[in-house]
């Protein structure tokens, strides 16, 4: 069933399932849900970006009308209660020092929303202001106050030759990474000539539609919580750690989402809530507002410097990334995030050493996590924008530079990592030629043309997934699986999966709610594993019910196709063999990519996530004002299970990196103080933001390694939108921009006054 | 929001009734600033005195060379205004381009002008063109009635009733919008009127304010858009902000000066 024509479900494009409930507002949201009994959370959060807290005092607020239960920090304290990936280091409630601006330091829950907000004021915190530390540069200064005098309980992983990396190496690095081929040096000393460039990138919103929100519950059985995140399992084990149950006494019931983009993975309010809910022996359901949103978790601020060695006729030799990211207060998926950004950071040239460090920095402003690219977003911005300064130093098309030196199918630049299983050069040119030809020159408003590609690798390391599909009595089909549906089309795609190697119509395939006492375990739904990873242990886990079929009709070759076994209904064939009422055939599987001990992060790249991207900018000199004319996007899905999906998840993704690109920038003060952390003052893109010609390509290589050939699609589609708007930029007028948001007075000082 | 009690009283004087007698109520006509800021818990009137219900306050009308537009006027209303097209068609095109849909078919032109934001668009058109406010007291030049940020020369308890715009020879209307809000980072509104060339100029300081040395420069050198070569604006006492720093609002303003009045034609 390898050839695409021979399948029946995969491949055929159809509406994402539940799409039509989400549109009528059928789709049930955490936020929605009721219980008898339910009690309604509300935060006090810290008004400063650094203090001491001298005392708190709830007394009055208790006493208010409807309040139930009011907490702080001393119902629950401890090393094992705070959380964060590799460093723990975040309280449920900050306990003595508040380190950003709408951290938690007290939450209340009542019998309604407007009581436990109303009385918020009456919770008394006596604050000792210390100096803020609002940005990299003033964490790292040499009489920076120090975030975390005392170290973190930290788990580090096991690296393979080449790379390493350490906790907490001093009290305001919460991470640092560091790769190194052994013969950089060598290679960097060959060089004709090195260029070395530094880069910004600014700090994002994920903006997430539907805000944080979950309900807890307690009862004899331990706890339960409904609750929007992607990662239901990763959560059991720190509500289990948190709350010293052990894990079968935690369920994690995890809802289709309204959008995440990476804010919805680990421990968010989680914990809060589950607090709440055990002081108040009631159920708690707690909802953050957009304003609490966009102070909970964001993308990672960075600085670049990024250092590149190329041979006397241009070719590529070595490239060293020194990159710092903002960290933000506490860890949550920082020093994950640092080893993804500086291992794949390179882009996809044919290196012949690569070199990185890569630190995160603590600074007193919102936590940085999980976002969409995982590090793959920042240093695909500045070793992209880099080519394009370099070509033009040297007099070279940049184009024409990237088609020489990209990676072909099968290269890698470490020895022994996964080859690039992408057709980058033809990805090029094919967004280059899905380019309208550029309109005649405006005299007063210059144009031009840039390309970027964005790189990342997905899959995880040596990642494991289970699943399960049960056969009803009536010959339809459940998938279990532990992906959640964060709109990026999970549930449509393994169903599509599922029914093609069950041979089943579509509509006779149904995913089953993930809920982590009834689904099979899955690390989560993160590294765009949901394709290469979920969906082959769902295609062998139906494999394994065809298997049983046929072991049940007693043909090992029988045909199962359209509900039937070499022509027996598969309800017949149930009854047949367990009596009337039938049974459910259970088929279940495990898959996990194997280890490579040799190599620096001791496994392959299960696959690599290219994006290409082509962009045409008219530049208002007086101004400083770019109009983007023109932007085509391409992603390579391996085999598009459901092209549908696949263009939404990639034009989807543009459009946020065209926000990056153009707007985006959660600001804060030299105090500390956000300035937009707010929808109100904030800005995303919009449907008016679309360039007159954006266009979509799906590149299908059918090298991925997930069911078909599939590979994930999801992150790819924002990385490379920012460098190509710039190299456009450049290319247009020549000023060389460095920092993100491209804003008018941005490209204007680039223009006038920088140079 | 915290909690107030609303009234909607049906004519002006109870409205201003309402309002003398609560030093703490608010007056909401189309509340596209007053409802954010309560949402944010920014404010906290002890009432709202809703001017919906008032009779004869929204319209527009043309007479000789005024036009005429009620202070309960929604932006969409003066936008497809045939009639303001025909009179002040750089008026329409500043209401069309007044935040997006929603606003435009909520705002009013009272509320937008009584809020005196330093960024809206309105106090712009108003200064430009020379307009009368008419209140539920008396009438006031738009140089005599915005008197700086958020503020105006309305007393507590008096209203906006009406707008009088008088046509000018030619006028129009040049805005770089904030992206994130379409106010005003700079907006300049220049008319050639029959007492003058007039600038205003919305988004750049504490108010709308009239950019002099561009007026004078079209004044002597007359009203071509060449005419404001070299001219520079000092960028003293310009707002300085996430969006804009003061000298580059400065140089916007002399860039959409140039612009209006090479639309104004």
């Amino acid at each position: 069933m390898s050839h695409p024509n021979q399948l029946e479900t995969v491949g055929v494009p159809v509406a994402q399932v539940g799409a039509m409930a989400r549109v009528l507002g059928e789709q049930p949201y955490p936020c929605d849900l009721a219980a008898a009994g339910l009690l309604h959370a509300a935060v006090l959060r810290s008004p400063h970006a650094h203090a001491r807290i001298r005392s708190i005092s709830t007394e009055l607020a208790a006493q208010q009308p409807g309040v139930a239960v009011v907490a702080t920090a001393a119902d629950l304290d401890g090393p094992h209660t705070r959380f964060g990936v590799r460093v723990r280091d975040q309280p449920v409630l900050a306990s003595g020092v508040v380190r950003h601006v709408g951290e938690p330091v007290a939450a209340i829950a009542a019998a309604t929303p407007q009581q436990a907000l109303a009385a918020l004021a009456f919770i008394q915190v006596e604050y000792e202001v210390l100096a803020p530390v609002p940005t990299i540069a003033a964490a790292l200064a040499a009489d920076a106050p120090a975030l975390f005098p005392e170290a973190s309980a930290t788990s580090l992983p096991v690296y393979g030759p080449g790379a390493a990396a350490c906790a907490e190496p001093s009290p305001n690095i919460l991470w640092e990474f560091t790769l190194r081929d052994p013969t950089f040096d060598a290679v960097w000393a060959g060089a004709a000539q090195v260029f070395e460039d530094r880069y910004s990138f600014a700090r994002a919103s994920h903006y997430h539609l539907e805000p944080f929100a979950c309900l807890a519950r307690w009862s004899g059985e331990g706890l339960s919580i409904d609750t929007c995140n992607q990662d239901p399992f990763l959560l059991r084990q720190d509500l289990a750690r948190i709350f010293a149950l052990p894990e079968h006494r935690v369920r994690v019931a995890a809802h289709a989402t309204g959008a995440g983009f990476g804010a919805k993975s680990y421990c968010k309010l989680e914990p809060l809530a589950a607090l709440l809910a055990r002081l108040a022996r009631r159920p708690v359901r707690l909802v953050s507002s957009f304003d609490e949103e966009m102070l909970s978790v964001t993308q990672h601020g960075a600085e670049i410097v990024v250092r590149t060695a190329l041979s006397r006729d241009g070719a590529p030799l070595a490239r060293e990334m020194l990159i710092d990211l903002d960290g933000g207060a506490y860890a949550d998926a920082s020093a994950l995030v640092a080893d993804k950004a500086g291992y794949r950071g390179f882009g996809p040239y044919r290196w012949q050493a690569v070199a990185c460090r890569v630190r995160v920095v603590r600074t007193t402003t919102a936590p940085a996590g999980s976002y969409r690219g995982f590090g793959g977003t920042q240093t695909s911005w500045a070793g992209e924008r880099q080519i394009d300064s370099l070509c033009r130093r040297l007099a070279l098309d940049p184009i024409a530079w990237r088609r020489a030196h990209l990676l072909r199918v099968g290269e890698a630049w470490w020895p022994g990592e996964a080859g690039m299983d992408s057709d980058l050069s033809g990805g090029l040119a094919a967004v280059v030629a899905a380019l309208d030809p550029p309109a005649a020159p405006h005299a007063a408003r210059p144009r031009g043309v840039g390309v970027a590609i964005g790189l990342k690798d997905g899959g995880g390391e040596a990642r494991p997934a289970n699943a399960a599909v049960r056969l009803t009595a009536d010959g339809t089909a459940i998938v279990q699986a532990g992906v959640v549906e964060i709109g990026q089309g999970a549930t449509t795609a393994l169903a599509q999966v599922a029914a093609e190697r069950l041979g089943l119509p579509l509509d006779r395939v149904t995913v089953a709610a993930v809920d982590t006492d009834l689904s099979p375990h899955d690390l989560g739904t993160h590294a765009s594993s949901g394709m290469a990873v979920t969906a082959a242990a769902v295609a062998a886990a139906a494999d394994d019910v065809v298997a049983q079929l046929r072991a049940l009709a007693g043909r090992a070759e029988a045909v199962v196709h359209a509900g039937t076994v070499e022509g027996e209904p598969v309800a017949s064939l149930l009854k047949r063999r367990f009596g009337p009422y039938g049974a459910d055939v259970i088929g279940r599987a495990t898959v996990q990519a194997p280890r490579s001990e040799g190599l620096p992060l001791r496994s392959q790249r299960l696959y690599w996530m290219p994006s290409w991207a082509a962009a045409e900018v008219e530049v208002d000199p007086l101004t400083g004002q770019v109009r983007v004319l023109q932007l085509v996007v391409a992603g390579d899905p391996g085999t598009a299970v459901n092209v549908l999906g696949c263009i939404g998840q990639v034009e989807g993704a543009a459009v946020q990196g065209l926000g990056q690109a153009l707007f985006e920038h959660l600001r804060v003060d030299s105090a500390g103080q956000p300035l937009n952390a707010t929808p109100w003052s904030y800005r995303a893109p919009r449907a008016t933001d679309l360039p007159p010609v954006f266009r979509t390509l799906i590149l299908e290589s059918g090298l991925g390694p997930g069911p078909f050939g599939a590979k994930g699609i999801g992150e790819s589609g924002n990385l490379a939108i920012p460098a190509a708007i710039a190299n456009a930029i450049e290319a247009a007028t020549g000023a060389a921009l460095t920092s993100l948001p491209l804003t008018p007075e941005a490209v204007f000082r680039a223009l006038h006054v920088d140079s | 929001m915290y909690a107030f009690t609303y009234q909607k009283p049906k004519t002006v004087a109870e409205a201003a009734a309402a309002l003398a007698a609560d030093g703490d109520a608010k007056v909401v006509s189309g509340g596209q600033t007053l409802i954010p800021t309560l949402k944010q818990r920014l404010a906290a009137p002890s009432a709202l005195v809703d001017l919906g219900s008032i009779e004869g306050l929204a319209g527009i009308t043309v007479a000789g060379d005024t036009v005429t537009i009620g202070a309960m006027t929604k932006h969409a209303a003066v936008a497809h205004s045939a009639e303001v097209q025909g009179a002040i068609p750089a008026l329409a095109a500043l209401a069309e381009g007044i935040g997006d849909p929603q606003v435009r078919n909520r705002g009013t032109i009272g509320g937008s002008i009584a809020n005196h934001d330093p960024a809206a668009d309105y106090p712009a058109g108003c200064l430009g063109l020379g307009a009368t406010i008419v209140t539920s007291k008396r009438e006031l030049s738009a140089d005599d009635f915005f008197t700086g940020m958020f503020s105006t020369a309305l007393e507590d308890d008096e209203l906006v009733t009406a707008v009088r715009f008088p046509k000018p020879k030619r006028a129009a209307y040049a805005k770089f919008p904030n992206p994130a809000s379409r106010y005003a980072i700079v907006g300049v509104f220049v008319a050639d009127t029959a007492s003058g060339i007039r600038v205003a100029v919305t988004g750049a300081g504490g108010g709308v304010f009239r950019a002099t040395e561009l007026e004078a420069a079209l004044t002597a050198k007359g009203f071509a858009a060449g005419s404001l070569d070299g001219v520079t604006v000092s960028s003293d006492g310009l707002n300085s902000d996430i969006h804009a720093s003061a000298e580059y609002r400065a140089h916007l303003i002399t860039v959409m000066a140039k612009r209006a009045v090479a639309a104004a034609g």
